[in-house]
């Protein structure tokens, strides 16, 4: 049931000038954060931190909720203008944004991942109202067995997202699943394939090696390739009108809109799978339900309506975990709690029954700033669309250096920058053999989850795999894992059953 | 001529580069090392003390900022080796996760640093464990688990893990045979893993327990403190094991190796100051974490006494994985 006196108390807190002002703030630094590879949610809210010192806490937590819900929004203009995911759920957007931005249709995918992030958030929110009376059940119903099939699944829909270059894709991404496993492996505690190299302790990291991959790779392409992101700029129009269009489309597609934010959410309160994986469900979803199939990865606005959705509804699905057991869902909300605790809250169970103002005023926030951060990044959309249109020897600089200091201010290590600078390279190579590289970055964060939550399930099945199939939420799993991979199978082969009578006929 | 009034130079140049490192501490801005990622209580105990100790210098007329500096890695060694390095002037410490840090003491294995090298500064937080295990468990008593006729589950963070030395100790101690599931990522998770049935039962910071505990999901059937809080919680004297009270978790801050006695107290005076500002003190408390510092010389005394403890446990700690 919710409690209204809370929410009234949380209405109050947000309608304040200063609340707006610090909504507003935190809404259009997290833009900022999100736009620069490498930077994240999680990178401006520890930046921020020490700043919220001096400030009341409800302020403090409206600024941190700008940030947010803000990052997956702007996250997505480098994805389409620049095929370089600002943050990592926005890799998926890659796959359609970047091609239509090639076409000419920047203004278009903006404003439609724009439309589909502002709705997808807000539907997040509100599944996240709808479920608050059971949050406890829902975070109790994935266990170790649970979360294995999830990252399974996870990555059997990556490598159906690389459609007619299947065999390539699992390469990629088996050399993913390899690189994911150096390391400590945190069940046994060993460290592998380091070298003796402290570096190596914590495995090659996920952000680093996707702006080499993504970034440099792309920049060092273009730079071959020479002249402007779009093919053919006459063929560019950036006018209002196309980002208009573009904003008519999530609803135009109303059931993607919503399969990716119910995907999103749903994803989104399973703490420790993140946006990254929601997005990518969410994308080949989207391509298992579509008529045509053959058009994603070739611009199709479906492609990036699907993810954007998901990765903003995971938002709200990230608070279930937070407000069942105070376990962050999001490597964002692990920092915010960071930020409650330094002001005296103590996260956990008890904050829902202590504070549960704080915790709508959190909600109302991230409903609002998620609405402003459309606002302005479609506002601000024909103005980015031009990126797309700047020559190759002024933009390859700009973005490289944005790129790798990106890189390095994650953790401030120059190594950072050598792994993002070895990805780039190695991106570029996969580009040029045809070589899909979404599916590594995937596996990287797939094959960690993948094994832990593997050895995990072993030791609590007295090491049988029955511990797999036990549960009804395992079998609906592996039940999904199958149609994913038989469903391209069947659907070919129905079409051509259907196609053969009509060429008897002809 | 030229080269010989070079070298003539030479020394005095680099006296002269390195004369800052002779004045009185501090002289510049203080690196405070947090050998894990930003959010988790480690983090937000010194993000805590950071502007304190500003305050303390600034009203000594020292405008010196302490900054926090997150440098996760490697379950905390990558900091603590990088700590190893660094100038042994008082401008760069680290909050150390004790007994988790000692591991290579304890146990000899070669973690890339040697704790024992390291100049201990003081202590800003003291704790102590519960063994909770879930209400619909039936466990309500560590009789009762002491009964089951198989090994015990535990879910915690890993070998290596200050929860996870913890534990082995108790049911070592108390002849229960223990299986450790590894690979949570923090306290909540596996508190939470309990809940939904990964295994029996879990060690916990006495503080968090009570928070974790606040729908009255768990049972909390242990508490190892002369003066266990929790109503029906036996401690280690009343399980006729008096040593299991010394099964605590401390937060230590030191420094590199070698640091000057002057030096050395200046920065544990600063800490001590520090850590026993009401604010420190009242905020722990709150989160569940109390403070109880120490100097340097307190923090010290307590972890040889600590090691000489552990030590017990070598081989049992060393072994598992």
């Amino acid at each position: 049931m919710i409690d209204q006196q809370a929410l009234a108390a949380a209405l109050g807190q947000l309608v304040s000038l200063s609340a707006l002002k610090f909504l507003l703030i935190g809404t259009i630094i997290g833009l900022v954060f999100g736009v620069i590879p490498g930077l994240g949610g999680t990178t401006a809210i520890a930046l921020l931190t020490p700043i919220t010192f001096a400030m009341e806490k409800y302020d403090a937590i409206i600024l941190m909720a700008g940030i947010m819900a803000s990052t997956p929004t702007s996250g997505a203009v480098t994805a389409i203008l620049i095929n370089t995911p600002g943050t990592a759920p926005n890799a998926a957007t890659c796959l359609d944004g970047y091609p239509m931005a090639k076409q000419g249709k920047a203004g278009l995918a903006i404003g439609a991942s724009s439309m589909a992030s502002g709705i997808g958030g807000l539907l997040g929110i509100a599944f996240l109202i709808a479920v608050i009376p059971v949050t406890r059940e829902i975070v109790l119903l994935f266990k170790p067995p649970e979360f294995f099939l999830l990252a399974v699944l996870g990555l059997v829909s990556v490598a159906v997202s690389t459609q007619d270059r299947l065999l390539r894709g699992l390469i990629v991404g088996g050399f993913g699943l390899l690189v994911s496993f150096i390391g400590y492996e945190s069940v046994t505690g060993e460290v592998r394939y380091d070298f003796g190299i402290e570096y190596l302790w914590d495995g090659l990291k996920l952000v680093p090696a996707m702006i080499g991959l993504f970034a440099i790779a792309e920049m060092i392409n273009l730079w071959a390739k020479g002249g402007s992101i779009v093919e053919d700029p006459s063929k560019q129009r950036i006018d209002f009108r196309q980002v208009l269009a573009g904003c008519w489309a999530p609803f135009k597609h109303w059931g993607t809109t919503l399969r990716g934010s119910a995907i999103g959410t749903l994803i989104g309160a399973l703490p420790g799978v993140g946006g990254t994986v929601a997005a990518f469900l969410a994308y080949t979803v989207a391509i298992g339900v579509s008529k045509d199939p053959q058009s994603f990865g070739k611009g199709n606005i479906v492609g990036v309506i699907a993810p954007e959705s998901a990765n903003n509804a995971k938002e709200g699905g990230s608070l279930v975990p937070t407000l069942a057991f105070g376990i962050p869902g999001s490597a964002e909300m692990a920092v915010f709690l960071g930020v409650l605790v330094l002001h005296g809250l103590a996260p956990g169970p008890t904050i829902v029954i202590e504070h549960m103002d704080i915790i709508w005023t959190l909600i109302l926030a991230l409903t609002v700033a998620g609405a402003l951060a459309s606002i302005i990044t479609l506002g601000s959309a024909r103005w980015l669309a031009k990126l797309t249109l700047i020559d190759s020897r002024t933009l390859v600089p700009v973005v490289i250096a944005f790129a790798l200091i990106g890189s390095y201010s994650l953790n401030n290590e120059i190594l950072d920058v050598f792994v993002s600078l070895g990805f780039g390279i190695l991106g570029f190579v996969f580009m040029r053999l045809g070589f899909p590289r979404l599916t590594l970055p995937i596996a990287l964060v797939l094959g960690q989850i993948m094994e832990t939550s593997y050895l995990q399930s072993l030791r609590i099945g007295d090491g049988t795999l029955k511990i797999f199939v036990t549960s009804w939420p395992s079998r609906i799993l592996i039940f999904c894992i199958l149609l994913s991979i038989f469903l391209p199978a069947l659907k070919y082969l129905y079409n051509s059953l259907r196609s053969c009578p009509q060429q008897a006929k002809g | 001529m030229r080269k010989l009034l070079t070298a003539a130079a030479m020394p005095l140049a680099i006296a002269l580069a390195y004369a800052p490192a002779a004045q009185a501490f501090p002289d510049k801005n203080i690196k405070f090392l947090i050998p894990y990622g930003p959010g988790g209580g480690f983090d937000v105990t010194v993000r805590k003390l950071a502007p304190l100790m500003e305050n303390i210098l600034a009203a000594q007329g020292k405008k010196i900022q302490v900054v926090p500096t997150n440098m996760p890695g490697g379950s905390g060694r990558k900091a603590a080796s990088y700590l190893a390095k660094a100038r042994p002037d008082g401008h760069t410490i680290m909050i150390f996760n004790m007994p988790g840090h000692g591991l290579g003491v304890i146990t000899g294995k070669k973690v890339g640093y040697d704790f024992e090298k390291f100049t201990i500064l003081g202590r800003v937080g003291h704790g102590t464990y519960v063994v909770v295990t879930a209400k619909k468990s039936g466990l309500k008593s560590i009789k009762d688990i002491m009964a089951l006729k198989r090994p015990i589950k535990v879910p915690d963070q890993g070998p290596g893990s200050t929860a996870r030395m913890a534990s082995l100790i108790v049911w070592e101690t108390l002849g229960v045979k223990a299986e450790h599931i590894g690979g949570y990522k923090s306290s909540t998770d596996y508190a939470t893993a309990v809940l939904r049935g990964d295994g029996d039962l879990t060690l916990l910071a006495a503080g968090s327990a009570a928070r974790y505990n606040a729908r009255g999901d768990y049972n909390i059937v242990a508490h190892f403190s002369p003066k266990p809080r929790f109503e029906g919680a036996v401690n280690g004297k009343m399980l006729g094991h008096p040593d299991l009270e010394k099964v605590t978790l401390d937060r230590i801050v030191a420094g590199p190796p070698k640091m000057k006695p002057e030096v050395t107290k200046a920065v544990s005076d600063l800490l001590l100051k520090a850590a026993s500002d009401k604010s420190y003190i009242d905020w722990a408390e709150k989160t569940g974490n109390p403070a109880d510092p120490l100097d340097a010389a307190g923090a010290k005394k307590e972890i040889d006494e600590g090691f000489k403890f552990f030590a017990k446990f070598k081989d049992v700690i060393a072994r598992s994985k």
